[in-house]
């Protein structure tokens, strides 16, 4: 498939998917809540994955994205666009994890005498997919800096690959401002990777995923 | 802004910062397809030619590569459905339980309830619908009875005093047991006189105990009552 065509085709699976939203936030608005559940089903992957662009621990993840979706429940009836639905979701599950990095980075550190206390078995988890890398916490930290209206477009691009038209419908701004807020996120993006003294090449290249350099396109 | 930064990557030539815009739209891939040729080819062409612009497209690049997150790095959770549903309900309880709580505090037409009010209100509730539970079973069984053809009542009683009487009239408390209050150890068919506390009914001073089926007692009151 070419091209245009394949760009076709996504306007179409996007319009389908958009239709399909609306119904089901309607439903969901006069009280059937298994509407709201199929659209848990659909949008709960990507969900999860976006909020992994920003915290960088799949359980955290998890639990954010079941947090954003009670948070969308209750707040269902505000939605005056059921097409809307997806970007309005995103930007919910990004405040949510926003919000939880926040109140880590406030909370108090655990004193050294309290964690050697503390017999070895216990701390050691045993699933470590719950603990975060190191380039995960430096990139929730870089991240987290970004002011809200770049961070969203730029982890909607980079995480979920959608193109710029795309987060326009879901954000519901002008094309032009989403290339620009991504254009200044990137800008801001390297001004602190600048100040951690992570600003070259060869820096970046150790951050990427090792599978991100193999993906083209849209992964 | 860090010196370090602005020395490398801040365009130094308008036609730089031109391009810069067009620049992160190139990395993106949105300068592909013919509606976007001219654009495409300029930033290719400067880039060419201006080694602190190719520098900056390698950079964004890496940090495309850097924020990136295929699918095959996001687990599958095929119990988030189930457990979303279970978190709902249990919202949806607790929410409940609030507002059944805000009711019964607003229900105060006095206005505000204070907090001595408030438990004494919550420690007597299941007081008082543990009695409301007894007084309905105890009904119930002497409607029961009432159904049996039972001995003719003592005169001067009527059958509701005769109730009242079985479940709080008579001094010596009856016996609790599974199937309700039992007289049959106080009460026994006979004469006598029972001292009556409390029933607020016109009682005789002294009467005949005449039958007793479970709760139900029948008093038959002395000649010299009647």
């Amino acid at each position: 498939m070419s091209a245009p065509n394949r760009r076709a085709a996504d306007v179409e699976r996007q319009e389908r998917s958009r239709s399909e939203d609306q119904e089901l936030v309607d439903a969901a608005q006069t009280g059937d809540q298994a509407s709201f559940e199929r659209l848990v089903v659909k949008y709960e992957a990507s969900l999860r994955r976006v909020v992994f662009g920003l915290v960088r621990d799949h359980g955290l993840a998890e639990d954010i994205a079941q947090d954003a979706f009670l948070r969308a429940y209750r707040k269902l009836k505000r939605l005056q666009d059921g097409r809307a639905f997806q970007g309005w979701l995103f930007t919910i599950g990004l405040n949510e994890a926003r919000d939880e990095l926040r109140r880590r980075s406030r909370r108090p550190a655990v004193p050294e005498e309290v964690l050697e206390a503390v017999p070895d078995e216990t701390v050691a988890p045993s699933d470590h997919s719950s603990m975060v890398s190191e380039k995960g916490q430096f990139l929730q930290a870089v991240l987290t800096d970004l002011p809200k209206k770049m961070l969203e477009p730029l982890l909607l691009k980079h995480v979920q690959d959608f193109t710029y038209s795309e987060i326009a419908e879901m954000l519901q701004i002008p094309m032009g401002t989403v290339q620009i807020r991504i254009h200044r996120a990137r800008i801001k993006l390297r001004q602190r990777l600048a100040e951690l003294g992570l600003d070259s090449a060869e820096s970046a290249s150790a951050l990427a995923s090792p599978k991100a350099r193999t993906v083209g396109g849209r992964t | 802004m860090n010196a370090h930064w602005r020395d490398r990557d801040q365009p130094r030539s308008r036609r730089c910062q031109s391009v810069q815009s067009e620049l992160s739209a190139y990395v993106d891939g949105e300068l592909e397809g013919a509606t976007h040729v001219r654009a495409r080819c300029r930033v290719e062409e400067h880039v060419k030619r201006c080694e602190s612009c190719a520098a900056v497209l390698e950079r964004w690049a890496l940090d495309s590569l850097m924020l990136a997150v295929p699918k095959s790095d996001v687990p599958a959770a095929p119990w988030f459905q189930q457990q979303f549903s279970k978190r709902l309900a249990e919202t949806q309880a607790v929410t409940l339980g609030a507002r059944l709580s805000r009711m019964r505090l607003t229900l105060a037409p006095l206005g505000p309830v204070s907090e001595s009010a408030r438990w004494f209100v919550v420690r007597s509730l299941p007081v008082a619908v543990v009695a409301l539970g007894l007084m309905l079973g105890v009904g119930l069984r002497v409607q029961l009875e009432s159904n049996k053809p039972t001995p003719a009542l003592a005169s001067g009683f009527s059958e509701f005093e005769t109730i009242a009487l079985a479940a709080s009239g008579v001094r010596q408390r009856p016996s609790a047991s599974a199937d309700g209050f039992r007289f049959d150890d106080v009460l026994r068919p006979g004469t006598g006189s029972l001292a009556l506390a409390s029933s607020g009914l016109a009682t005789p001073a002294s009467f005949t105990i005449g039958t007793t089926q479970g709760p139900v007692v029948t008093l038959i009151p002395s000649e010299k009552d009647r």
